[in-house]
């Protein structure tokens, strides 16, 4: 019956070769620029390296710290007390681990070689190399012993090695930042600068800063870093949301003036794509993206239902006589949808495609960010077959459901005497 | 004629309501995005009150205690103030320098600073950027003042303020009324207040290409402002602006750090890099024209086509099921031509019907201040373009779609139609 429904479909697709033509690009714009917004949402919140468990992560980014008049710290980065008192000690999840908030530009140097240029510096902790996994080519991460004595150290990125020393053989020789003689502890591949929890050129311990050690904004809440949980599962989550505000809680009744509030903090990376943080309300991100697909979708879709209620209309003898022999409305309803699957399906094909160009084109529009470096395992991953086929059905149900599902429960008797 | 096609697409109404629902979709997102994509134009193409060609930034840094040569507190005798001037003197000798400046969070496309309000008799004003700078600033970014002649200031003084035209006819009726009153900084009033003296009026300024005019200020920055700004915040938040002698950039982004050298460092304060003012415009302005205009334009071109293949596809199957009513149509006398003028008049009062719908949601939108009113007033002008833009669009797209269906269907053979009726 299926092989009947294909015919049927490849049958009417060349009758009408400019209608069918229409219908495929009209598919093929929606399917693309829906997938746009997928891989837009896939770069930031699912899983490859070095986040491979984007899953499993939450973060806090930011923090409040006012006192009882509203005045103080509003919306920053977090201090040192307060990610020590607060989130090292933390039990439930596997690690924490504080980084820098922004990179920071550096002055990179090397004796001897008289090549100067500034660089992305972000400052970790020894727990970021566990959180994240980097691929590391040679030498091993910042660790404790380096971190608690404040040694510098950094960990740099094939791309900075081979630019400055010609190898990346590197591990032990020394290069300088802002004239400060760091040693070298490792080389890794580098990472997009789409990731922005973990990007940079170079990571340092942020224990060898001293003025992001030192500083006490209102009483130790503000400061300059942010927070990473790994959570051991996903369904710890809760767990941990609750650990950490009994933390914050016992931390706000020690202090004197002002106050710590996370609002709904640590969030998810999806929830931090959709969430504006201070005050609890969704973000304009989340209202613009679902805004732009169902625009996406449902324009192409308008144009379809105009297309396809002609079709049918015109096929409506047809379906007067398959009923006059006893299909059901079901079956000439399932029968239509299947047809139009095929036209669909060729659609969605071509707009993956197409989507892939789109995207190329537009990063830097979408990303947020001049010129990021996409890598392979950001783009392609097994859910979006799944994506794209879901997409598909949508668009055939929407566009084709409607007027299918129409023209099968008229009487046969109209359907017949119906001419064109 | 017309009448005659009203009651045409009302007698077949149930085949036009999609057309109607998706022109009326259509029509309405090209408001909103000719009204989005206006605001930005008109902005940009506004005067920005400021001039950053061939000049720079430097961005200082101080030397951490870790570093080699670091010298500590008790082994510098000099004052910061002192360094800062030091670094100052030195860069003004350097031969492609035009104009150099010092200044505190005054540097052209920054987004934070210091705010403030200002008050003037009895009148408060909003809080708004106040930007602390040595007289040279004018010259290095070329601000004029309200009357269009360039701005100089020859020697500053403490407290002396240089407002903006802005915020000198807010306080003040007019731009000359305002040179050389008195002003406090704060809207609280306090003991012992010393004032400030209005020295010049400038023009107005934005902080960036797609910002509007926003009341500012200027205070005039004095070794004894600096040396009591400098006691509690960090020095490394000074800005050293410099304007270069045309032609000279190549020579010096390839010359200035080497020849400099050590002329670059006094003490633990050193020159991080020279940056050309255009790298801060890009990151501000250039990051708004790829996230927002540029990202609209995708969007509205892709609309643009979605729905031209919407209107083309609609079109072509009606007029193939109109064979016969063309036909007759053309039996009773019609020639070609008016055939096809049928078709597109059709086309376009379907438009018609449209627009007041769509654009009274879009009026509503810009009076309830939901589309952006801040960069642009919501003025009949603002209508008028978003409504005769968005009109030519899509009279051009109905036509272009409606264009080859009507001349295929102008084409028919007479006969053959009336066969098939």
């Amino acid at each position: 019956m299926y092989k009947q429904y294909f015919k049927q479909a490849l049958a009417s697709l060349r009758e009408n070769p400019l209608v069918s033509f229409l219908t495929i690009l009209g598919t093929a714009l929606s399917v693309a620029m829906m997938m746009v917004l997928v891989w837009v949402y896939q770069v930031k919140t699912s899983s490859f390296a070095p986040v491979s468990e984007r899953h499993r992560m939450l973060y806090v980014n930011i923090i409040e710290g006012i006192n009882e008049q509203g005045s103080g710290y509003r919306g920053g980065a977090l201090g040192v007390r307060m990610v020590k008192e607060c989130f090292y000690s933390l039990t439930t999840p596997e690690t924490v681990t504080a980084v820098g908030t922004n990179v920071r530009q550096k002055r990179i140097s090397v004796a001897g070689n008289k090549f100067v240029r500034e660089g992305d510096v972000r400052e970790v902790d020894h727990h970021f190399w566990d959180v994240f996994d980097f691929r590391f080519l040679n030498g091993s991460p910042l660790t404790e012993a380096i971190f608690a004595s404040a040694i510098p150290a950094a960990v740099i990125t094939e791309d900075v090695a081979r630019q400055f020393f010609g190898t990346t053989e590197v591990v032990g020789q020394t290069l300088q930042l802002d004239f400060v003689e760091y040693t070298i502890q490792g080389v890794v591949h580098p990472v997009s600068e789409a990731v922005g929890e973990a990007y940079g050129e170079i990571w340092i311990p942020y224990s060898v800063n001293k003025a992001l050690m030192n500083g006490d904004a209102v009483e130790g809440i503000g400061g300059q870093l942010r927070v990473c949980i790994l959570a051991r599962s996903s369904a710890d989550f809760a767990k941990v949301r609750q650990e950490v505000n009994s933390r914050i809680e016992t931390f706000n009744s020690g202090q004197k003036e002002f106050f710590a509030n996370i609002w709904g903090q640590p969030l998810t990376s999806t929830q931090l794509m959709f969430t504006f943080i201070q005050g609890e309300r969704m973000s304009g991100t989340f209202s613009g993206m679902l805004s732009l697909a169902a625009l996406f979708l449902l324009l192409p879709v308008f144009n379809l239902l105009g297309i396809i209620i002609s079709q049918i209309r015109k096929r409506r003898p047809e379906i007067g006589l398959r009923k006059a022999f006893g299909a059901t409305a079901q079956t000439v309803t399932g029968q239509i949808l299947a047809e139009n699957l095929v036209v669909t399906l060729i659609g969605s094909a071509i707009g993956f495609c197409l989507s892939l160009a789109f995207f190329y084109i537009a990063k830097g529009s979408l990303l947020e960010r001049p010129d990021v470096d996409l890598q392979l395992n950001m783009i392609i991953q097994p859910a979006l077959l799944l994506v794209v086929v879901v997409l598909s059905l949508l668009i055939n149900l929407l566009s084709t459901g409607i007027p299918a599902w129409q023209a099968s429960r008229a009487q046969a008797t109209d359907s017949l005497n119906a001419t064109n | 004629m017309i009448k005659h096609i009203l009651k045409q697409i009302w007698v077949e109404r149930r085949q036009n309501s999609w057309i109607l629902l998706e022109l009326l979709v259509v029509f309405f997102f090209l408001l909103l995005m000719t009204d989005f994509l206006w605001v930005k134009l008109k902005n940009y193409m506004e005067p920005k009150g400021f001039d950053i060609e061939h000049t720079y930034m430097m961005r200082l840094k101080t030397l951490e205690p870790i570093a080699p040569n670091y010298l500590a507190p008790e082994e510098n005798a000099m004052t910061k103030a002192d360094e800062a001037a030091a670094l100052v003197d030195r860069i003004r000798q350097y031969p492609d320098v035009e104009a150099i400046s010092l200044s505190i969070f005054a540097e052209p496309y920054s987004m934070g600073g210091l705010w403030n309000g200002l008050r003037a008799d009895t009148l408060h004003s909003p809080s708004m950027r106040c930007r602390v700078v040595t007289p040279s600033y004018f010259e290095v970014f070329r601000i004029r003042s309200f009357d269009g002649t360039p701005l100089r200031v020859e020697a500053a003084g403490n407290n002396q303020f240089v407002l903006t035209r802005t915020i000198a006819e807010t306080l003040f009726d007019t731009a000359t009324d305002a040179l050389g009153k008195e002003v406090y900084n704060g809207t609280k009033e306090e003991e012992q207040e010393v004032p400030f003296r209005v020295i010049a009026v400038s023009e107005p300024l934005k902080r960036q290409d797609f910002y509007p005019y926003e009341p500012a200020f200027y205070e005039m920055l004095t070794p004894t402002r600096l040396n009591g700004w400098l006691a509690t915040n960090d020095i490394t938040w000074l800005n050293i602006c410099v304007r270069i002698h045309p032609g000279r950039e190549r020579h010096f982004e390839e010359m200035f750090e080497v020849e400099m050298g050590d002329r670059l460092q006094v003490n633990n304060l050193y020159v991080a890099s020279v940056v050309p003012s255009h790298k801060f415009r890009d990151e501000v302005v250039g990051k708004m024209l790829r996230e927002d205009v540029l990202l609209m334009t995708y969007v509205m071109v892709f609309v643009l086509i979605t729905v031209f293949l919407g209107i083309f596809g609609t079109f072509w199957l009606r007029t193939r099921q109109r064979r016969g009513e063309i036909a007759i149509r053309m039996a009773a006398g019609a020639n070609r031509s008016t055939v096809w003028k049928y078709m597109i008049v059709e086309g376009l009062l379907l438009i018609v019907l449209v627009i007041l719908p769509a654009t009274l949601v879009y009026i509503n939108l810009l009076y309830s201040d939901i589309l952006d009113t801040w960069r642009l007033p919501f003025t009949a002008g603002r209508v008028a373009i978003a409504l005769c833009s968005s009109l030519i669009i899509l009279v051009l797209m109905v036509i272009g779609g409606i264009n080859w269906p009507a001349r295929r269907a102008a084409r028919l053979e007479l006969a053959e139609a009336l066969r098939d009726e």
